[in-house]
């Protein structure tokens, strides 16, 4: 009883260790400096340019 | 039969003797274990299958405004052994070396030293900890530690700082709060099984030990990420030493971006310098210049001792006052007050501050907050430098009037100019706005809070309108003008005190831009500094662009609608919108030759230089650097392919 206790307590930990670890793995991927670097040079994206923004009233 | 029967009584009898002796050997043997020893084994026992188990505090994350993660903190384990206690060091070294990718000699070392404790090797992988686990040998054994991550990397380093190993916030925010994100420390006994697994916690809720609470800033990090960008590209292209922007929201008080330059990864903070560490924005002084001048307006105003259409004659550019002369950068006559304050006049603030009298000026000063700590909540905030105004001297007079012999942090400015923007209140500025417990208890919430009521509405007003100018046509801070916006602002170019030789040193300066936008309805107040730069020195055009960025895509963010709708292309022909491809290797050059080149910020003869090198033909208005120019850089070109530069000194 004690045993199966602990076993899954530490089943527990692992996962939320490993939760922590996706979330910093994710943060980091999609960090503003990323996404930038990654739009204008795989994807080809540049900053819109002022006719190219429609403000619809 | 008798005989017989008599012996088997003899026998029985000495058999049960027998069994009697060796119950009470057995007895007493089991007494003496159990009861006169049984302390002595007990802690024998558990001292093989009982293992103290030390929890180090969980710590919590620092999250922006929209919940995206700045710090976090994971648990990794570290190795440690007791000399003293190692059996065999020549092979335990050994192991240990090949599991860890140690150095032999070293560990072995280590293991031999006459220290009761010693780290073996400090946050390993999981992989390298089930081995630790595995080997099982007496004197070694792991810590968990937590580890503490900045997954946005450099972004607002200097504002969140960093945490030292033992768990203990070192700069920044970490400080700050250290005492509601740490979590607690604690230690509890583990029954472990022959083969070194946990069985039981003794005592489960003693490693349940409360986690740190959450931060919460008021941080915007797409925000913070562009005036970080936006503050990068002009500091390199004018060749500064460093920067400051800061962004905030200036009916609140709270604090959506604080960008500092050259940045700061908390991730490696021991291979980054001290200088690189320091948050700039409060922790340092600076002499503002003319971004003061708005400072001294609003006193001028309030009191009434000048109205905005009141005349004032500039002198042509010199004017001898306290046995100094007070230079202009172009020469004026008559100017009306909001024209003085648009052209940045320093003969005509003179005379204005001549008129409020420097008593009642100096109260302006403490009034807007300059020489007191801001108390936002980051550590190492400095109040900056105010002198009495009994020590006054009539040029001193002169020289506070356009910024100088004052030095104030640029959170400070960047209230002075909330003050101004919100209708006239001091708020207390914040970047904290709720520390949660990890059960959801608010620990720790920031409202805003004003300090007092500076200006009036009508002043406020009126000097608003007065700044709006400063980025029109005729002002220093055209630059900083956002299409679609009215932006109300003021530039400054400082001098910077010679630190080693006293007095004022020849080529250092200090560009800045501070305003609000929109300028009637104000949603944001922005500070951009520009320390040292080379290229040019005027805040016009080394910090106004900065300026427009931030405010131009901080408002896009904040999905606050342009108040004039001009240009708006028509929906019906969008073959006309111009889309630019991203340049491919084999048309590259005809894409170059294609662009419009970029002249913002040149002198007239460089402007003219390069314009003759790169064989396009200019028109230029005006004197001085250029601070605009038809098509913009990166453009196309016009039909007659002529570009047409304004030029402001």
């Amino acid at each position: 009883m004690g045993y199966a206790l602990s076993t899954t307590s530490k089943l527990q930990g692992q996962l939320e260790q490993e939760r922590r670890e996706l979330t910093v793995e994710l943060a980091t991927l999609t960090s503003p400096d990323r996404l930038e670097a990654m739009a204008r040079k795989r994807l080809g994206l540049v900053a819109p340019e002022k006719g190219q923004v429609i403000v619809l009233p | 039969m008798r005989r017989s029967a008599q012996g088997i009584r003899l026998r029985l009898g000495l058999a049960k003797i027998l069994f009697l002796v060796l119950v009470a050997v057995v007895g007493g043997r089991a007494a003496y274990l159990q009861i006169w020893q049984g302390e002595n084994f007990k802690r024998l026992g558990e001292r093989q299958h009982l293992k103290e188990w030390i929890v180090l505090p969980k710590r919590g994350a620092v999250l922006d405004r929209a919940g995206e993660p700045l710090a976090l903190s994971l648990e990794s384990q570290s190795v440690y052994a007791r000399p003293h206690r190692v059996q065999n060091a020549e092979a335990l070294a050994r192991s240990l070396a090949q599991v860890l990718s140690l150095n032999f000699a070293e560990t072995r070392q280590k293991l031999q030293s006459e220290k009761s404790f010693v780290w073996i090797k400090r946050q390993i992988s999981p992989a390298e900890a089930e081995q630790i686990q595995a080997l099982n040998v007496e004197g070694v054994g792991m810590f968990y530690e937590p580890n503490r991550y900045y997954p946005q990397g450099q972004l607002a380093g200097q504002v969140i700082g960093f945490v030292g190993r033992d768990s203990d916030g070192l700069e920044g925010l970490e400080l700050q709060y250290n005492d509601y994100i740490r979590g607690e420390t604690g230690s509890s006994l583990v029954e472990r099984d022959a083969l070194g697994r946990r069985v039981l916690v003794q005592g489960v809720e003693g490693v349940q030990l409360p986690p740190g609470g959450d931060i919460h800033l008021t941080l915007d990090t797409s925000i913070q990420h562009l005036a970080e960008k936006e503050l990068e590209g002009s500091i390199t292209k004018y060749r500064a030493k460093a920067g400051i922007a800061i962004v905030v929201e200036p009916f609140t008080g709270e604090v959506l971006a604080m960008a500092n330059y050259p940045t700061f990864n908390p991730n490696h903070f021991s291979q980054e310098t001290a200088q690189q560490r320091r948050n700039r924005a409060v922790a340092d002084g600076f002499e503002p210049g003319s971004t003061f001048k708005t400072i001294l307006a609003a006193a001028a105003l309030e009191e009434g001792v000048v109205g905005k259409e009141d005349l004032f004659y500039c002198e042509m550019g010199k004017y001898v006052y306290g046995g100094k002369i007070i230079h202009d950068t172009h020469p004026y006559g008559w100017l009306p007050f909001a024209k003085i304050l648009q052209v940045s006049s320093n003969i005509g603030f003179t005379k204005v501050a001549e008129k409020l009298k420097k008593e009642t000026y100096f109260k302006y000063i403490e009034k807007f907050g300059f020489g007191q700590p801001s108390n936002i909540d980051l550590p190492g905030e400095v109040p900056g430098v105010l002198r009495r105004a009994e020590s006054w001297s009539a040029v001193d007079l002169a020289t506070h009037a356009f910024g100088q012999g004052i030095s104030t942090t640029p959170i400070q400015l960047a209230m002075a100019y909330a003050a101004v923007a919100n209708g006239g209140f001091l708020m207390k500025p914040y970047i904290v706005r709720r520390v949660l417990s990890p059960k959801g208890e608010v620990l720790v919430e920031n409202q805003p809070h004003v300090v007092r009521r500076v200006i009036s509405e009508k002043t406020a007003h009126t000097l608003a309108s007065m700044l709006k100018e400063v980025t029109n046509e005729g002002g220093t801070g055209i630059m900083a003008s956002v299409e679609g916006f009215e932006v109300a602002g003021k530039t400054g170019t400082a001098q910077k005190a010679d630190l080693a030789h006293g007095g004022y040193a020849a080529r250092k300066r200090v560009g800045s831009f501070v305003g609000f936008v929109p300028a009637d309805d104000p949603r944001l107040v922005v500070l951009v500094l520009i320390d040292e730069p080379e290229v040019n020195v005027y805040g016009g055009v080394v910090a106004a662009p900065v300026f427009q960025n931030i405010a131009r895509g901080a408002l896009r963010r904040l999905a606050v609608a342009p108040q004039h709708l001009e240009a708006v292309p028509s929906l019906a022909a969008p073959g006309e919108i111009p889309v630019r491809r991203p340049a491919k290797n084999d048309n590259s050059e005809a894409l170059d030759r294609d662009a419009v080149p970029d002249f913002v910020g040149l002198s007239l003869r460089e402007a003219v230089e390069k314009a003759r090198a790169m064989n396009v033909k200019v028109k230029m208005h005006g004197n001085g650097y250029v601070v605009k120019q038809a098509p913009v850089a990166g453009g196309r070109w016009n039909e007659e392919e002529v570009l047409i530069l304004s030029l402001q000194g």
